[in-house]
């Protein structure tokens, strides 16, 4: 934001260039004399720009960024920390960040160099105990937009605000899941079979599925962290209960010429009222999920922003080294570039599609199928950087994929497999 | 003549700057600090100060204390049947200070520099300015407890040529604040402030109250019920943890004893290591306040070259223990925490009258909270909407003007609202909404309808927003000078004629009428024979003031007074 000193802010100073600070700090404790806020609020503002503007260019690189290396304190803690998260003892570790931030002074040199070391590494990693995280949050005044670590790295912390946002509507979710007036939310939080039995018992009211809908925005909204929490067969449940019948890529008639872009949603809108109980073999509940997974995250994208504003263009989008609409084109059309990528992970096969998102501008729509040769089934496409993917249910063996880039073309059908992660 | 006033939560003061320094002007019972307590008497006349504070416990339905917690809320705290706002009972000790310094100077005081917390939020600065101004004072700047401290110290500092970032600690009777500031050669540069609005002496005061509760077996008593026996106790209970609060500053264990309304007495000693565990988790919110405010200065807390101590609650060696090991060294406090505040007042009253001996000393100070718009932000998987988008960041130095560009959410849309918020949080549910208005457009995409928002900020915490659509040139504006919860022209002029109507207490009755209240305090305390002692004399006493005799007057206080010390004598066995 700040913009490099201009000529004018040096006269102001009266002081030619230089790279002294002391100087320049000498120059304008000088002109506050004459030019002080209660003497002069004009000229104040004027001296204090270019103060401003003068000092911003003599500031080096590391003021914010913690003091150098980590030190020997600060990966004992690490290594301690990680130690007690090993072994599930989130009361120690929450014991251990107490009493090593209780040892300093606030602001100083080694809490800097904690918080950044934390940021870093630990505040992302996902099996992070909600608690531990929430600890951490408020140790750290991660809340805060305007602090250190807001000023150090905006984008980590960004992202930041968006966990700690997840993670409070979790624990939202479950007080109000504990409490007699939150069926809806006490639902989400049981497993598919609890949630079958709790609506064969008494099926959901109009209100009922409104707060459904409402609560499967938020999840979407706060998705990444969350979604593993959740029993992914409760929320096909829920979401047959008040959407209608899943959104399998094989219920829609293939066609020759893709669908309209329609909110995949309503495509599926049903003829009769759903029962609670589908009658699908278990094989193919899990297969719902990830239909879910992707619809949900359909449902999302189709959503109006319902206020006035928004930010400037500069404070939306800082770094996007995503290809212009040209280039990605040419890469999608590319038999080399793949559209996603799998690796083998602990729970899976993980499917990403990070391709997708770097060469969203080249890209009109996208189409998948999940175990069918025809894709059909829509999936919104990026708008900004993102994570994308999910890990495979075992029944799912293989995806289909077809885009329609920005030049109007529709692509072949590409499949990939799913039975082992491709390098 | 300017006067600088350090209107407290607990205690408030009134200085003066004469050329060769600041000086606090004494109460007529003597004292520089003056309760911030406000009671009604039989005839409706207001009671400030030591008097009315013996009165929370015999009248606590006239009797207010600790309402600058309610500054700048439309709160209506009680007093017989009647009700004010904290910014009208905090007129009542603002004119009862002016009043001491008027005895002092000989002429009426017009003009004052009055300070507040330095994270008192808009609406609470509006009110402080309200209170003085309604005790018929134009004031002439609102300042901030920290920084005023800082000046009173840099003054000191200059003159024995100290100079390094500074560090002020400032814990009140009710708030808690922290400002990290550089001085040199007389010019006091304020590089950021943080605190806590809720967090003071007083809540010390509760935690010990709570402890006592429990530990004598007691039921708590609602201090807001309409039951005077309940009010009653609360007072007592207070009364009494501030007294233990006391003995512990030197002892090792205090013993506390109360009347309960049935008249049995309910007693616990309080240790001090028990103490020390009550005030923990208080202790434990000094910390983050002092983090921000260190990280915002960009200063560490090893190149500080002093820790100064403000307010009367760091008198306690719970809190200077604290403050010792948080900053690994011994803080300073070379001028009485309870007076630093309105010593330094006193010195910006000298600046806002250039004085000459203050002729080289400049001071620059911040705006205490991030401001900004409420904006929606795009995000992976739609628009998040009420998002804060910050115009004026936090620990700005002041006057400052800045601008942010924005856009409307839509194409073709009629109008944008601009809705202002204060607060560090990143959704605007969470800050605190200032004002707001509508800016009508000539619809046209998004795209093509930028609009510059402009935010002014000046020293005394006034702040203007302005928006533009820079494809018409249409822009509206507006001054945030009254919160949404502010009373118009109409009623705040027929609040001001309802005050005017209330007639203070005179000065010279101050002593009496604070031997009468004390005895009357203690009548309710004690039983059987020393109550019925205490009685006679009170009446007595009562009789003579009104008989107007000076003789008789003097004779009956002395008798009052022995039957008081016996009474009190009796009480604390």
């Amino acid at each position: 934001m700040m913009q490099a000193p201009s000529p004018t802010d040096w006269t102001v100073l009266g002081l030619a260039p230089t790279g002294d600070r002391d100087a320049v700090r000498a120059a304008y404790r000088t002109r506050l004399r004459d030019m002080g806020p209660d003497k002069d609020p004009e000229g104040f503002q004027t001296l204090r720009q270019a103060y401003e503007a003068v000092l911003a260019s003599l500031e080096t690189d590391g003021d914010e960024a913690g003091d150098g290396a980590p030190s020997a304190e600060v990966i004992a803690f690490l290594d301690e920390l990680a130690a007690h998260r090993a072994a599930g003892d989130a009361a120690g570790a929450i014991t251990l960040i107490d009493a090593t931030i209780a040892r300093h002074p606030p602001g100083s040199a080694t809490l800097v160099a904690l918080e950044d070391a934390v940021l870093h590494v630990v505040a992302f990693s996902e099996p992070l105990a909600p608690g531990l995280f929430r600890h951490l949050a408020d140790r750290f005044d991660w809340r805060d937009m305007g602090g250190h670590a807001a000023r150090s790295d905006p984008e980590r912390h960004a992202a930041l605000l968006d966990r700690i946002a997840a993670e409070d509507w979790f624990r939202r979710l479950r007080v109000t899941g504990s409490d007699a007036t939150g069926r809806v939310e006490q639902l989400l939080l049981l497993n598919g079979r609890e949630v079958l039995s709790a609506l064969s018992d008494r099926a959901l009211s109009e209100e009922e599925r409104q707060r459904v809908r409402t609560l499967f925005d938020e999840l979407l909204e706060h998705g990444g962290y969350l979604l593993p929490r959740f029993d992914g067969e409760a929320l096909a449940v829920l979401r047959e209960a008040v959407e209608g019948p899943p959104l399998l890529g094989d219920a829609i008639a293939a066609t020759a010429t893709p669908p309209l872009a329609v909110a995949p949603s309503r495509v599926a809108a049903p003829a009769r009222a759903m029962p609670a109980d589908t009658g699908m073999p278990p094989a193919n509940r899990k297969l719902t999920l990830l239909v879910i997974i992707v619809a949900i995250i359909a449902m999302g994208a189709i959503k109006m922003g319902i206020d006035h504003f928004r930010s400037a263009p500069d404070a939306a989008t800082t770094t996007d080294d995503a290809p212009a609409e040209a280039d990605a084109i040419r890469a999608i059309k590319d038999p080399a570039t793949p559209w996603l990528v799998t690796r083998q992970e602990p729970d899976g096969i993980y499917v990403d599609w990070s391709p997708m998102v770097t060469l969203r501008n080249g890209l009109a729509e996208i189409r998948i199928g999940a175990e069918t040769p025809q894709p059909t089934t829509a999936m919104p496409v990026p708008t900004m950087p993102m994570q994308l993917g999910f890990v495979a249910p075992p029944s799912l063996t293989y995806m289909t994929m077809r885009v329609q880039t920005r030049d109007g073309a529709w692509s072949e059908i590409r499949r990939y497999s799913l039975t082992k992660a491709a390098p | 003549m300017i006067v600088g006033i350090d209107l407290g939560t607990t205690n408030s003061l009134i200085g003066l700057w004469h050329e060769d320094g600041a000086a606090l002007v004494p109460n007529p019972l003597g004292h520089l600090l003056t309760p911030s307590v406000v009671s009604l008497d039989r005839t409706g006349e207001v009671i400030v100060g030591a008097a009315a504070r013996e009165r929370l416990a015999s009248h606590p339905d006239l009797t207010a204390a600790a309402f600058k917690r309610y500054m700048g809320t439309s709160r209506r705290i009680p007093l017989g049947t009647r009700s004010f706002l904290a910014e009208e009972l905090s007129s009542f000790v603002i004119r009862a200070l002016c009043a001491d310094a008027a005895a002092l100077l000989g002429h009426m005081v017009e003009e004052a520099v009055i300070t507040v917390p330095a994270y008192f939020s808009d609406a609470q600065r509006r009110a402080t300015r309200r209170a003085g101004e309604l005790a018929g004072l134009r004031v002439e700047r609102v300042l901030n407890e920290p920084t005023a401290a800082a000046l009173a110290y840099g003054l000191a500092d200059r003159d024995a040529g100290r100079d390094g970032p500074v560090l002020v600690f400032d814990l009140g009777g009710g708030t808690f604040d922290v400002s990290v500031l550089e001085m040199e050669d007389g010019i006091v540069e304020v590089r950021a402030t943080a605190g806590d609005n809720f967090l003071g002496g007083e809540d010390f005061d509760d935690a010990v109250v709570a402890w006592f509760v429990d530990a004598a077996g007691i039921t708590a008593p609602d201090p807001f019920s309409p039951q005077p026996d309940g009010q009653r106790l609360a007072a007592r209970l207070r009364r009494a943890a501030e007294a233990a609060r006391r003995t512990l500053s030197a002892g090792r264990e205090a013993r506390m004893t109360v009347t309960l309304p049935s008249g049995a007495m309910a007693g616990a000693s309080l240790r001090e290591d028990v103490f020390a565990g009550l005030c923990e988790p208080l202790l434990e919110r000094l910390r983050r306040p002092i983090a921000r405010a260190l990280a915002d200065s960009r200063i560490r807390p090893e190149t500080l070259s002093q820790v100064v101590l403000a307010g009367g609650a760091t008198r306690m060696p719970v809190v200077r223990r604290e403050v010792a090991r948080l900053f690994g060294r011994l803080p300073l406090q070379s001028i009485d925490p309870d007076e630093v505040v309105a010593r330094g007042a006193a010195v910006q009253a000298g600046l806002k009258m250039r004085s000459a001996a203050l002729a080289d000393v400049v001071l620059t100070d911040v705006a205490p909270y991030t401001l900004g718009i409420e904006v929606s932000e795009p995000t992976p998987t739609g628009r998040a909407t009420g998002r804060m988008l910050s115009v004026i960041e936090r620990n700005s130095v002041v006057p400052v003007s800045r601008t942010r560009d924005v856009s409307p959410a839509r194409d073709f849309q009629k109008q944008v609202g601009v809705r202002i918020f204060q607060g560090e949080a990143r959704l605007v549910s969470d800050n605190i909404l200032l004002g707001e208005f509508d800016l009508a457009l000539s619809p046209r995409r998004a795209g093509e309808q930028p609009i510059e928002v402009r935010f002014t900020y000046d020293v005394n915490g006034i702040l203007e927003v302005a928006a533009v659509a820079q494809a018409t040139g249409a822009s509206e504006r507006i001054v945030i000078r009254h919160g949404p919860d502010a009373p118009t022209m109409e009623e705040a002029e027929e609040r001001l004629q309802a005050l005017a109507g209330i007639k203070t207490a005179p000065r010279e009755a101050a002593a009496n009428r604070l031997l009468l209240a004390r005895a009357e305090r203690m009548f309710e305390e004690v039983l059987g024979m020393e109550r019925e002692m205490l009685g006679a004399a009170i009446g007595m006493f009562e009789a003579a003031l009104s008989a107007q005799d000076p003789a008789g007057i003097e004779e009956a206080a002395d008798h009052l007074r022995h039957a008081l010390s016996h009474a009190k004598s009796g009480s604390e066995q």
